[in-house]
């Protein structure tokens, strides 16, 4: 899923500080799931605002909504009476949603009111690790199913840093070392031969380096 | 300056023991800090090695290196990041190294910017080291360009990469040196030797698959200046591992700069016997001087033994 992280009231106060008539507005997929950005959360924010805002003397009023999805055109039809009633929007989805809102009312400012992060997996009690870049050419097959691109800090494709532990990563020593793990399953999975061969450069015009990619599929369009 | 006429690969096969240091490029605009730095090397070394910003922004390698031939060192060897720079840049400044006469390229993945050069930094790692080798191998023996175009003239240097003594488990290391040299490494250079005994283990693995034979192995010594230095090179960990036993004989010290010469250099001298080893790196920091003092304390000044590449 997508994995994102509240701004800090600060922040969020300071980035709607010219308005008095706000609409917050929720999403309930990835970043509901990951306790950022849903009904609750959507909740518990505009309340710090409007009482930051109160203790500033200068009051401003919030409505509240959260959608089913943000970057699916099909619910932000649900929004079109709300956002009339308002100065502006928070959205408080990943940054697809809030773009998404943002073109469906061009004549209203809409700001974001999270830091999305990345493509991650729960691992425990609210932790999330980041697993994915989204580059466009999958090359798990190569690597066990770890993902070099993404979680080796020096984006190594072919073997282990100097800095290399069994334990950890030399940049960050709460995370371990891909390429210790891609070594460890490929072993347990009888590939390890997979790690003689050199990985050739990857193509990364396929990757975000190209600018922004778009998705046709023809056999399902209308 | 093409394969046939590359001094240093000449020097490397000769059997004899090279004996090489590094330049750590100047923090500033400073042209007379390379002069001064290559007045106080021993001018009989086989070769300079110019780091690429390993610890800090320093002045480029590229100029570095090129001012060091101009103080009339002969075999100057630069090392390049994959870190700063992406295939583009990398190409065209192996192309630009060539036609200055650098006879090898050191290629290494840099140190991560979050250690100490520059966190906020985005890195380049386009190609990793072993496609960076691997590009290169293909310069110089089919004179093909990354993008498939041919090169109107093929470069002659060397290329060198990193070795990782300490890398465990021994399996994933071997596979990566072999990988290394299956790219086209001619010589690997490795981390900084502190444990020796470590450092065996790997050699005697190296042996066992024969692949001290299929690339020449060099390690490093690196004098330490004092407790401070010590303690962050072991807390950052990217020369390599430092052993406790290390720290408490600088700590012990009256002098503990000379202290950090006199370990490296029993270093050097213990790696020397090895048969295996085909030369000594010396990591000298900002400070040239300690070059020719490891030297002479080692006794690995001219007059090497003979050794069969
Ligand atoms: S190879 Fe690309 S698509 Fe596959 S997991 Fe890694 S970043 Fe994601
Ligand atoms: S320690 Fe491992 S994961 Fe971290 S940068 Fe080095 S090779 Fe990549």
């Amino acid at each position: 899923m997508i994995v994102a992280s509240p701004k800090s009231i600060t922040e969020l106060k300071d980035i709607i500080s010219a308005h008095r008539k706000v609409l917050f507005v929720g999403c309930g997929t990835c970043v509901s799931v990951c306790l950022a950005g849903g009904e609750r959360e959507v909740g518990i924010t505009s309340y710090a605002v409007r009482m930051a805002r109160k203790l500033d003397r200068n009051p401003i009023e919030i409505s509240q909504i959260t959608i089913e999805r943000q970057c699916d055109n099909e619910f932000l039809k649900e929004l079109a009476e709300p956002v009339s009633k308002v100065e502006a929007v928070v959205s408080f989805a990943c940054g697809a949603g809030v773009q998404a809102i943002a073109e469906r009312f061009p004549e209203k400012p809409v700001y974001a009111g999270l830091n999305t992060q990345f493509l991650g997996v729960l691992e425990e009690q609210a932790v999330w690790n980041e697993k994915c870049l989204g580059c466009g050419d999958c090359v798990l097959a190569h690597f066990g199913g770890i993902c070099p691109v993404t979680r080796c800090a020096k984006r190594l494709l072919n073997g282990p840093c100097g800095g290399s532990t069994e334990d950890h990563c030399e940049v960050n020593p709460d995370r371990p070392c891909a390429w210790q793990l891609i070594y460890k399953r490929l072993k347990a999975i009888g590939q390890l031969d997979r790690l003689e061969e050199i990985v050739m450069p990857k193509d990364w015009s396929t990757a975000w380096y190209g600018g922004a990619r778009k998705v046709v599929r023809k056999e399902h369009q209308v | 300056m093409t394969s046939e006429t590359n001094n240093f690969a000449r020097v490397l096969n000769s059997g004899r023991l090279v004996v090489t240091a590094e330049c750590l490029p100047p923090r500033g605009a400073d042209a007379v800090f390379v002069k001064d730095f290559s007045k106080k090397l021993p001018a009989n070394l086989d070769a300079v090695v110019v780091a690429d910003n390993p610890d800090a922004v320093r002045s480029s390698s590229f100029s570095t290196a090129s001012l060091l031939k101009r103080q009339g060192r002969r075999n100057v060897i630069m090392a390049m990041t994959t870190r700063d720079r992406n295939r583009i840049a990398l190409m065209s400044d192996a192309l630009g190294a060539a036609a200055l006469d650098i006879p090898a390229i050191l290629c290494v993945a840099g140190n991560h910017q979050s250690i100490s050069i520059c966190p906020q930094a985005a890195a380049a790692n386009d190609l990793d080291p072993v496609q960076l080798i691997h590009a290169l191998k293909d310069m110089i023996l089919h004179g093909a360009g990354l993008g498939g175009d041919k090169l109107t003239k093929k470069p002659g240097f060397l290329v060198g990469a990193v070795a990782q003594p300490y890398l465990r488990p021994m399996e994933l290391n071997l596979l990566y040196i072999r990988k290394k040299i299956s790219a086209g490494a001619d010589f690997l250079l490795t981390q900084a030797v502190f444990d020796f005994e470590g450092f065996e283990l790997w050699m005697e693995a190296l042996r066992e698959s024969g692949l001290d034979k299929r690339a020449a192995v060099i390690p490093c010594v690196m004098p330490i200046a004092d407790l401070e230095k010590a303690r962050e090179l072991k807390r950052t960990g990217i020369y390599g591992p430092i052993p406790d036993a290390v720290l408490a004989r600088i700590d012990g010290a009256a002098d503990a700069a000379a202290e950090g010469v006199a370990i490296a250099s029993e270093m050097a001298a213990k790696l020397k016997s090895m048969p295996e080893v085909r030369g000594i790196h010396i990591l000298s920091g900002d400070v040239p001087e300690i070059v020719a003092a490891v030297i002479e304390q080692a006794g690995i000044g001219a007059g090497n033994p003979v050794r069969v590449p």
